[in-house]
Formats: structure tokens, C-alpha cells, sequence
């Protein structure tokens, strides 16, 4: 469920609680974005740990909220800071080589790996057609359309612009359309 | 049947705000009535809806994550408490009281001297009153004045700036005349070196 305007009110105010030493407020922060954060970690290619990579980004996001701006949501760092973590954690072990990066290519098989607990096939094509988007362009579009993120802090997320942003969207759209035209 | 994209791009752009219901009222109710008569849209969002139902929320402990963060992170944000450490109160201490005990001895040798002169001496020189007489009563270096002499024979309590031309060479020919050679010779790791015959040296 998207966090909505009002939402970023909430999160300043529990922030608040916490700095006062009220450690409830954390826990409720946690459950307010964790699940979104597992789910985003998961579409990008996350497939074991997603529990750590999610409190990995809460603790470092909860060490340097005083440099948190305002500006942004918390929703929005705290999902910039885990795809940081999550490439971070790609790249030393794509280093280690004990484990193959989600990459065009290979996302069909690893979807497929996965595909075998979804019962729904029309869940299946879809995934696959997620998985074959560049990582890119897969992070755009699952914050757009399972997290209903506004291009402004999907730019901020993935380092990039708003145009570029909903050039990636829509692109991915398109590619997600053709493969499952192709499929059918 | 294949999906195709509408030609509004700004509807299809508000698409996913429609699905997730984040759009302002007026908005939403805007977008169904496009969704509503264009069977592009109708679709695209059929679509949309089962990409959010093909990624489904991961099972997340909430409770372990809070559980496992590192103690004190929630001190983390809160303004840090000013503490004095007892090595800074020392480290204080030792300061000011050095600097009191530099303070006091300058202070009595500027007392001792009588005189804000700047004074170049050696053990054995001539007494300044009768080898450079060349500043009038009231300058910087007074004639008849007592000369500082120092355990190191070189005392300086003034500035340069405030001397004369003259009395800035009557300085250097002073300073040239100290003897700069120390009292004694360091000890030489590798001995004396005395010549043997002209051009030859070897180490005794």
C-alpha cells in the first residue's frame, strides 16, 4: 500500500517520538515500510537474506536521520538506501562469483525457479516479463506500479531524472505489454 | 489480444496513481471516466493491478529487525549529551599552569631588565654603553643603559621594526662579534679527523 501524503507527517512525527527515546516508534516505523521494502528488494533480484537487507537499510537509515532531509520522504530514502545496499551487496558477490546476478538473461530461469510457488500462471508471465527489463528499468517501474511511487522520488531513489524516469516507465511498460502479447 | 497504448500519455501517466488510489478526488474521478470508456486504459490497468498481484509482500519479522538492531542506535539521533572528560580537565589544567609559570618568569626578567631595550650580548663583549653609543636618550637603545645579559648572551625583548637604520647595523656588528662556536666540540661518533700530509686525513 502506497504511503500517502499524510503519511509523511506521520513518519516526521514518530521520528520525533523516537529521537525523545521512545522506542515503540521505531518498531512502528519498521512495520509501516518494512513490507515494501522486502517486496521491492524481492522484485529486484533479491532472492535470500531480504529480512537483513531490509534491517541493514533501517539501521543505516536510523544512524544518519539527522542528515535526513526533509525534502524527500521517508519512504523514499529509506528506499534509496536499500537499493544501494542491494547493489553493494550484487556487486561483491557477483566479485565472489558464488552467485549470478539477476541480469537479462538470466531472469527468465531465476523467475522460473520462483514461478514453481506461484500457482497463478497469468502471476507467472508476469514475473517473467518483469525479470527480462533491464535492472533499471526494472527498479523504475516496480516502484511506479507496485509502489506507486511519484517519478520525483524514483529519480531520487535510482539517481537519476524525472524524465529519464518516466521514459524508463513507459519503455518498460511497452516491453512488458510485447513479451506478454508474444507469450499468449 | 494485443495490448495497445492510448494516445492521452498524461491518463496513462496517472495510471498507477489511479490504481493506488493516490490521486486527488477530483483527479480520480477524472481518470475512471477515461478508464472507463477506453478500452486501452481499461486494460493497462487490468494489467497494472496483476503486477501488483504477481509481487507479492514478503514475509517480514518485524520484530527481529527492531530486536536485532546494535544497542544504542536509538541514542543514535538524539542530540549528544555534553560531557566533560576528566583527560580534557587535566589536559586544561596543565595548560593554564604552564602558561602561568611562562607568564611569571617572563614577567620578572622583563622587571629585572628595567629597560624595554633590544640588547645583543656575549659573555666577554664590550659593555654596550661604550661600544655603541648611537641612540639617543629615549630611543630604543638608550646609552648608559644596563645591558640584559642572559644565561645564552642574546637578548632580544623588542621589535626590530622599532630600530633605526643605524642602530640596526650597530645590532648585526654586535651579533657578528659573538662568538658562535659552541663551549665545546659535540663528540664525534667517528673520532677526530687530523690531515696526515696535505690532501690526506685519516681518523684518530
Amino acid at each position: 500500500m502506497p504511503i500517502k501524503a499524510d503519511d509523511a507527517a506521520v513518519d516526521a512525527a514518530l521520528i520525533e517520538r523516537w529521537k525523545r527515546g521512545d522506542q515503540a516508534a521505531a518498531t512502528e516505523l519498521v512495520a509501516r515500510h518494512a513490507p515494501s521494502l522486502a517486496r521491492f528488494a524481492a522484485s529486484s533480484g533479491e532472492r535470500e537474506q531480504i529480512d537483513e537487507l531490509v534491517q541493514d537499510t533501517f539501521v543505516r537509515a536510523f544512524n544518519s536521520l539527522d542528515a535526513f532531509r526533509s525534502d524527500s520522504s521517508l519512504r523514499t530514502w529509506l528506499f534509496t538506501i536499500l537499493r544501494r545496499l542491494s547493489l553493494d551487496r550484487k556487486r561483491a558477490d557477483k566479485r565472489r562469483k558464488d552467485r549470478v546476478e539477476l541480469e537479462e538473461g538470466h531472469a527468465v530461469q531465476e523467475f522460473n525457479a520462483l514461478d514453481s510457488l506461484v500457482a497463478d500462471e497469468t502471476a507467472q508471465r508476469v514475473r517473467t516479463a518483469v525479470g527480462r527489463l533491464s535492472p533499471l528499468q526494472r527498479d523504475v517501474f516496480i516502484l511506479r506500479v507496485t509502489e506507486g511511487l511519484a517519478y520525483s522520488d524514483i529519480a531520487r531513489t535510482v539517481g537519476s531524472t524525472e524524465g529519464a524516469c518516466r521514459v524508463h516507465y513507459h519503455n518498460a511498460m511497452r516491453a512488458v505489454k510485447e513479451f506478454l502479447d508474444d507469450d499468449a | 489480444m494485443t495490448m495497445r497504448d492510448c494516445a492521452d500519455g498524461e491518463m496513462r501517466d496517472l495510471l498507477p496513481d489511479f490504481v493506488h488510489g493516490t490521486l486527488a478526488a477530483t483527479e480520480q474521478v477524472r481518470v475512471r471516466a477515461h478508464v472507463a470508456s477506453c478500452a486501452d486504459c481499461e486494460a493497462e490497468v487490468e494489467l497494472l493491478r496483476a503486477i501488483g498481484a504477481a509481487f507479492p509482500v514478503p514475509a517480514v519479522n518485524v520484530r527481529r529487525i527492531v530486536a536485532a538492531f546494535p544497542s544504542g542506535l536509538g541514542a543514535a539521533v538524539r542530540p549528544p549529551a555534553f560531557t566533560v572528560r576528566p583527560w580534557r580537565l587535566v589536559a586544561a589544567a596543565t595548560i593554564l599552569a604552564v602558561a602561568g609559570i611562562s607568564l611569571a618568569v617572563a614577567r620578572e626578567t622583563f622587571v629585572a631588565a628595567g629597560n624595554p631595550s633590544v640588547v645583543a650580548a656575549a659573555p666577554g663583549t664590550v659593555p654596550r654603553a661604550e661600544q655603541a653609543p648611537v641612540a639617543a636618550a629615549g630611543e630604543t637603545i638608550a646609552s648608559g643603559a644596563r645591558p640584559v645579559r642572559s644565561e645564552t648572551g642574546l637578548t632580544f625583548d623588542g621589535g626590530l621594526s622599532d630600530l633605526t637604520d643605524q642602530q640596526v647595523k650597530t645590532l648585526l656588528v654586535e651579533m657578528d662579534a659573538l662568538d658562535a662556536k659552541p663551549d665545546a666540540e659535540p663528540d664525534s661518533p667517528v673520532g677526530h679527523i687530523v690531515p696526515v700530509r696535505e690532501g690526506e686525513y685519516h681518523e684518530s
